[in-house]
């Protein structure tokens, strides 16, 4: 830009005309270019990059069909969770209260509390251990790598449900 | 110009004009035959506008003039209706792996998945789920790719020859069969975005897809690296956050197993089974 | 003259990080946590983490042992010992309601400890992610889970030591009737101690 004003003023004019054998090169400021090493692109993690970009991420719960695999897996789980929760209300119990546990299941039993009640405290503790009991036969007969077939995992999926349903129900009648 | 070409180009066209006026004095019939009206509800968010959250747009497809698969809806949608609905997609023939995504709640190929014929119901379709939305129904799939690079996903040898002529390496039929079900992946990411544990733990579980090759690698009778193979998926994240949901092998758009292949590797590195012998000397020919 | 300038500086421009190659014969550090730069190309990878692949170098050494991972510990060990331990519990179980014993109903202690320990411990580790719920929450939650297993293991054999076992006590509690049923006092099942 300062070449343009300089070359409107007459000065420049007269000069350019009076050293032609110059040129041009004489209105321009030499300048001097300074190299930089190139930076490599700063590193950032999957996630970090993707949440620097503002990038929402695409729904997975709540929108996943409900299927045998993962229901049965979860619930699995679950079980087991439950299960862990019992043995542990057991072992902090067994610390914790006041009475001996064989004392409290003789107040229970005195209090002749209704058999429906019963029955149904009872399945509650025997289904979630019936459930692990024979999903976890058929965890460890994948980890052998038998029945890992589709047609097999529901099929053994559906017979592991009947098992587990029934022998609850055997164990609750006992 | 001749008098023919000016001829030519006055009544180029007439005759498909004459064709268009046969089927424009046919149109109101069509209108008043009865249109299949089917409803999709589809996963939009535009980058362009990122505070905006994203949002399920419906679209109304006439599926008696559209193909029978749904990625012929997305085609239909984005020609007639809205140019800016954005998803992947190339080959139409489920082998590319570019159009995964989540169709009625399962993730599968939009171009080898039929559109429910029900019209009383509408079809959702999402993006892969639990991945970084870049656009509509295109995910980032840079995790997943850097993912199976760091399985380095081919033959390592120690008698490899820089340069020369290279003699076939040999394999029974037996090893070779051992691939099957394996090399058939198209490392289109629908089983490994529909594992819960990969949504969890995606950033250091490795995933059905990528595992299901580690072990095509593994296998493969002609593949010397096997111990470093193993060894690189010792650790309780790239292997052990599979905990055999079998998700992946219900919703595998080709039929293949993942599960069944990370249940092997899991042997393999429990100690459990051993890689076999080679059934032919490999390097039999380089002699 | 710019351009001379620049050539008179070239000896000192350096390019950058080279891309890594598979091929180099040094080790190469991979992280897990892949770094997407705009230009994948470019193979750079995280130098804070020390997961050696072991490259398998085609034309010297066959193995390169592996170093020190990213992620602690050798599940592959770990793992057949969990297996096992279940397959022991599939017995114990019904061994220890069936005919109680204060051996069984130690080994079912341990044994049911040890397995829900470890169950517990894959939970924690798939929800109670660092990038959810920060590193320290993730961190103390599995220290929490250690003190319950350690506190529920000590409660159960201390219960198997000074009280009636696991085994007799699940006896007892399933022996319970309720009203409304005849009472029928032979009835099997009603095995007290």
């Amino acid at each position: 830009m300062a070449t343009f004003f300089r070359l409107g003023s007459r000065q420049v004019l007269n000069h350019f005309l009076r050293n032609e054998k110059v040129g041009m090169l004489s209105l321009v400021r030499p300048v001097t270019l300074k190299a930089q090493p190139a930076c490599p692109p700063k590193e950032m993690g999957h996630d970090e990059r993707n949440m620097k970009l503002g990038r929402p991420q695409s729904p997975h719960l709540t929108i996943y069909a409900p299927q045998l695999t993962s229901m049965l897996s979860i619930s699995h789980r679950a079980t087991g969770m439950i299960l862990a929760g019992y043995t542990i209300m057991w072992g902090l119990g067994a610390v914790v209260l006041p009475d001996s546990i064989s004392c409290y299941l003789e107040d229970l039993a005195a209090a002749n509390v209704s058999s429906i009640l019963l029955c149904g405290t009872k399945f509650m503790l025997a289904f979630p251990m019936t459930y692990h009991f024979w999903n976890g036969i058929r965890h460890l007969m994948w980890d052998m790598g038998l029945f890992l077939t589709l047609k097999e995992v529901y099929a053994t999926g559906y017979v592991m449900l009947i098992l587990a349903l029934g022998s609850a129900i055997a164990l609750v009648s006992m | 110009m001749s008098r023919e070409m000016q001829l030519f180009r006055l009544c180029r066209g007439s005759i498909s004009q004459v064709r268009c006026y046969a089927t424009a004095a046919a149109a109101p019939q069509a209108q008043s035959k009865a249109t299949r009206e089917k409803k999709f509800e589809i996963y939009r968010w535009n980058p362009d506008e990122p505070n905006k959250k994203p949002w399920m747009q419906e679209y109304s497809v006439d599926l008696n003039a559209c193909g029978p698969m749904v990625l012929d809806a997305l085609i239909k949608i984005k020609n007639e209706m809205d140019p800016t609905l954005t998803f992947r997609r190339s080959c139409r023939e489920g082998i590319c792996g570019s159009c995964a995504m989540n169709i009625g709640g399962v993730n599968t190929l939009a171009c080898i998945s039929k559109i429910d014929t029900n019209v009383a119901k509408s079809t959702k379709i999402y993006p892969l789920p639990h991945m970084y939305v870049v656009k509509d129904l295109v995910p980032d799939m840079t995790n997943f790719y850097n993912q199976y690079k760091s399985i380095q996903p081919w033959l390592q040898r120690s008698d490899e020859k820089k340069s020369g002529a290279h003699q076939q390496y040999l394999q029974s039929v037996g090893d070779r069969q051992k691939l099957d079900g394996l090399y058939e992946c198209i490392l289109c990411a629908c089983c490994s975005t529909s594992c819960p544990s990969y949504w969890w733990n995606g950033d250091k579980y490795l995933g059905p897809a990528v595992l299901m090759q580690a072990y095509r690698w593994i296998i493969d009778s002609r593949d010397e690296a096997t111990a470093e193979r193993l060894n690189q998926l010792k650790d309780p994240f790239s292997v052990f956050r599979c905990h055999t949901i079998m998700n992946c092998t219900r919703t595998c758009p080709k039929g293949l197993n993942p599960g069944k292949a990370i249940a092997e590797i899991k042997k393999l590195l429990g100690g459990f089974a051993k890689k076999d012998a080679p059934g032919l000397d490999t390097t039999a020919l380089q002699r | 003259m710019a351009l001379a300038s620049i050539l008179r500086n070239a000896s000192r421009v350096q390019a950058g990080a080279l891309p890594r190659f598979f091929f180099k014969p040094a080790s190469v550090a991979v992280n897990r946590n892949f770094s997407s730069s705009l230009c994948p190309n470019y193979a750079t990878f995280n130098k804070n983490s020390n997961l050696n692949l072991g490259l398998f170098v085609p034309h010297s050494k066959i193995l390169i042992a592996p170093q020190a991972r990213m992620m602690s510990g050798d599940h592959s060990r770990l793992w057949p010992i969990e297996k096992a331990l279940s397959v022991s519990l599939l017995v114990l179980v019904p061994a220890a309601i069936a005919s109680p014993h204060f051996i069984l109903d130690n080994l079912l202690a341990v044994a049911a400890v040890a397995h829900f320990h470890w169950g517990l411990e894959a939970v924690v580790i798939d929800y109670a992610r660092p990038i959810v719920v920060g590193n320290v929450l993730a961190k103390l939650a599995l220290f929490l889970l250690y003190i319950i297993s350690a506190t529920t293991l000590g409660g159960l054999i201390y219960y198997n030591v000074n009280e009636d076992g696991i085994g007799q006590t699940i006896r007892q509690f399933w022996a319970i009737k309720g009203s409304g049923k005849e009472k029928t006092a032979d009835s099997s099942g009603s095995e007290k101690k």
